[in-house]
Formats: structure tokens, C-alpha cells, sequence
């Protein structure tokens, strides 16, 4: 069983987003004041959306330890300040979020196995560019994974940068409220071939 | 020493993608300083014509200055909560399911229904300019409190109250936080609104843009570029 830690920003609703399953324990670790995080015991650290960059970009030492050791840092939010290592993220609103259409640009992990771009693109009622907007900025530009038809990346897949995992969404939300829930086409199976993805590293960390 | 100059307007700061967007948008950036929430004191809010509060904010640490900002309504000025404020504002907040797909489901039953549009706050707004979604509703509002939204199942989305000098507004909507994520693009009309509401100037009536220069920077760096003459 993995162990994730999920930055928690005190914002309503999130322990909810959150729910443990027997593939993955999540733990809240609550930024505070003078928030000193210790991701020592965590294989996977998790920052939501909805999640504080200042805080983040204060910690980012607590982050980037993380990841030297070969563990994994999630971030389903928009990271506007350079807190994760070779990745930050840009909002722009030039093109309407209506307009939006992801492609698989390359996938080696199976991030998207099973996933449809579209259901990405366009959720359950017909609205599209409901799930993530503007874009990542990459130092590692094999590391992108989808990306939009005006060549924005929305998913990053990056082992290049530091010695760990680090995956991130431009601002698309990802969890488990529903551990239970049938796999679907959509961010429940993104967020668990993710899920997959990380116990895999973790054990070509530790054979 | 240089004298430093403030927006009018204190926008409380969690670290958000979507307030940060918004207020260091070219449109918006003279009218918001971010005051990140572990800074907050009657000593950083006294140079403020106003607070804004957004959606997704900490209220259990903005609970923790409950009297600075109590201290600052009693000075007569203007302040602004969005989203899950409860105890702290004399209110009791209850969730309730979100629907952001009504103007998709059914165009003509939004979740925000029934509002004074004689309140400053919206006069000269559509119906559609002044209701989208709504986080939750009050169940309880201060005595005396004015309620200015309803939710189409009659429950009190926004309300305003008085008694503590200046004027407090509290509404379940988001408006700061949807004008970042730019899905709703004719929030444009309302945060104008809410601008000269909170401080009595109005932003240019333009649609906001965004400027990439202020992302990837670190923090803390000058937000806006007014702070010293």
C-alpha cells in the first residue's frame, strides 16, 4: 500500500476528494503558519487543487528531498510559483476553454490507458474545458504526456529532472472520492493508472 | 523613506492559483493587494478601503483574526466574504450539492434565482451576470442582516449586515476564484461590480487578460508594481 500525503490548504471538501483504498493510504498534512512538513514517511506526496504555492514554494526544500530520494510528487494544481522541480504553470485565457481538445502526446508509463482524451476535454453534460486551463511549462519537454491542438501540455510525466517521479496536471483536478466506484473513461482512471504508476516506481526504487 | 502606497482594496491571499490570477491581472492589479492569510493584522488591514474574502479561503485560521477584521468594519468600511464563512461572521454555512451544469441541464432554473437588484452590488446587472453556482447556503444569518440572493430552492446564498459599523457581505458564490479559472467568461460584470462596490472606482469595462511574466516567479516578490513613490 502506497503512502500519500495530501498538502492540506483548509479548504472545504477536500478530505472528502481523499478517500483511502487498499492500493493507497492518504494522510492530511496541514499548512500552517509556520508549516515545516515532514514527508519522511510518505511515498508519494499530493498537492490538490485548491492548494497553496506560497506555502509550497517555502517548503520546496521538503519537496525536492522528497523526490531525491526517489520518491513522488503529485500536483493536480496550478503551480504558479517554481516550487516543483523543471515544471511551472501559466494561465492564459487567449483561447476559450470551449475550444479545448487533449491528444496523447507519449504515454511510456500508461497514464492514459483506458482513458478517453475527450471525456477530458468535454465532461458528462456536454461542457467542455471543464477539467484544466492555461498551461506547463517544462524543462523536460519528453516528459509531456497530453497536450491540447494548440501544443499546451496539461499532463507531465517526469523522471528526467530529479531522481524521483513527478507528475502534474496544468490545474486538472484528480482524487478518490470513491474508492469503490467502477472505473470509468475519465480522471477516476487517470488518477488510478497514476495511482499504479507511482507503486511501480517505487519498486524499481527499491528492488 | 519612501512612501510606501496600497490598492484600495486588501485581497485575503491562501495561496490560490485562481485569486492569484486575478489579482495580478494587468486589469485588476491597481485595484488588490494579496495579503497572505498568516499575515493578517489590524496593523496590515488599516491602509485598506476594503477586504475581499474569496472562495476557497482558510476560515479556520481567517478565524483567528476574527477582531482585526471586526475592528476594521467598526472604522465604517466595506468587507466582502465568498464562500464557507461561518461561525466567525455570525453566520451558520451548510454544503449543499453543487450543480454547475444548469446552463447546460436547464438555462432557465439557475441555483441563484431570486435577487435584490435594488442592492448597489448589482444594480445594472442581468440575472445571469449576478447568479452562477453557489457553494452551499446560510441557514443563519445575523439578526438584522439584509439578505440580498436566494438559491431557487429559497435558501440564503448572499446576505448583508450592518451591526459592526461598516458593511459585511457574505455570499456561497464564487466569483474571484471562477473569474481565475475563466469557464464562466462574463464574470467580467460582476467583479467590476464588487470593485467599485468595495472601493468606488471601477475597472476598465474590458475583459481581463492574463500576463505571463507573473507566473514561475517567487515569492514573495512585489505584487502589483505601485508599493513605493
Amino acid at each position: 500500500m502506497l503512502r500519500a500525503a495530501v498538502v492540506d490548504n483548509g479548504i472545504h471538501g477536500l478530505h472528502s476528494f481523499f478517500v483511502s483504498s487498499p492500493e493507497v493510504h492518504f494522510r492530511f498534512e496541514s499548512i500552517t503558519g509556520d508549516w515545516r512538513p515532514d514527508f519522511s514517511g510518505d511515498d508519494v506526496v499530493i498537492v490538490p487543487n485548491g492548494s497553496n504555492h506560497v506555502a509550497l514554494y517555502d517548503a520546496r526544500a521538503a519537496i525536492r528531498t522528497v523526490l531525491d530520494r526517489g520518491a513522488a510528487v503529485l500536483c493536480f494544481c496550478g503551480c504558479f510559483t517554481p516550487w516543483l522541480p523543471g515544471t511551472y504553470w501559466v494561465h492564459e485565457n487567449t483561447r476559450p476553454n470551449r475550444e479545448l481538445d487533449y491528444h496523447v502526446v507519449d504515454d511510456p508509463m500508461g497514464l492514459m490507458l483506458g482513458v478517453d482524451p475527450a471525456r477530458l476535454s468535454t465532461e458528462s453534460h456536454g461542457i467542455r474545458g471543464w477539467w484544466a486551463c492555461g498551461e506547463l511549462i517544462t524543462a523536460q519537454p519528453q516528459s509531456v504526456v497530453l497536450a491540447d491542438q494548440w501544443k499546451r501540455a496539461a499532463l507531465v510525466a517526469d523522471t528526467s529532472s530529479t531522481p524521483g517521479l513527478i507528475i502534474a496536471t496544468a490545474s486538472g483536478p484528480l482524487g478518490q472520492s470513491d474508492p469503490s466506484a467502477p472505473d470509468d473513461d475519465g480522471p477516476r482512471r487517470l488518477f488510478r493508472n497514476i495511482i499504479r504508476a507511482v507503486a511501480r516506481h517505487r519498486e524499481v526504487q527499491y528492488a | 523613506m519612501p512612501e510606501q502606497t496600497h490598492a484600495p482594496i486588501a485581497m485575503l491571499f491562501n495561496g490560490v492559483w485562481s485569486q492569484y490570477v486575478v489579482a495580478t491581472a494587468p486589469k485588476y492589479r491597481d485595484f488588490f493587494d494579496l495579503l497572505y492569510t498568516g499575515q493578517l493584522s489590524a496593523a496590515q488591514l488599516a491602509p485598506y478601503r476594503a477586504l475581499l474574502i474569496p472562495f476557497q479561503s482558510d476560515h479556520a485560521a481567517i478565524a483567528a483574526h476574527r477582531d482585526a477584521i471586526m475592528d476594521f468594519l467598526a472604522t465604517g468600511r466595506r468587507v466582502a466574504v465568498f464562500g464557507d464563512a461561518g461561525d466567525w461572521i455570525g453566520g451558520q454555512w451548510e454544503d449543499r450539492p453543487l450543480d454547475n451544469y444548469w446552463w447546460a441541464r436547464d438555462p432557465l432554473q439557475p441555483p441563484v434565482n431570486d435577487t435584490d437588484f435594488s442592492h448597489p452590488l448589482f444594480v445594472g446587472l442581468t440575472p445571469r451576470q449576478a447568479g452562477w453556482h453557489h457553494h452551499g447556503v446560510y441557514t443563519r444569518i445575523p439578526a438584522g442582516a439584509r439578505i440580498l440572493q436566494r438559491s431557487r430552492s429559497g435558501e440564503i446564498v448572499c446576505w448583508e449586515s450592518s451591526t459592526n459599523g461598516g458593511q459585511l457581505l457574505a455570499a456561497t458564490s464564487d466569483p474571484i476564484v471562477e473569474h481565475g479559472v475563466q469557464q464562466i467568461r462574463h464574470l467580467d460584470h460582476f467583479v467590476d461590480q464588487l470593485v467599485w462596490w468595495l472601493c468606488g472606482r471601477r475597472p476598465d469595462p474590458l475583459p481581463m487578460e492574463f500576463e505571463r511574466a507573473m507566473f514561475g516567479k517567487a515569492w514573495p516578490e512585489p505584487i502589483g508594481v505601485k508599493h513605493y513613490t
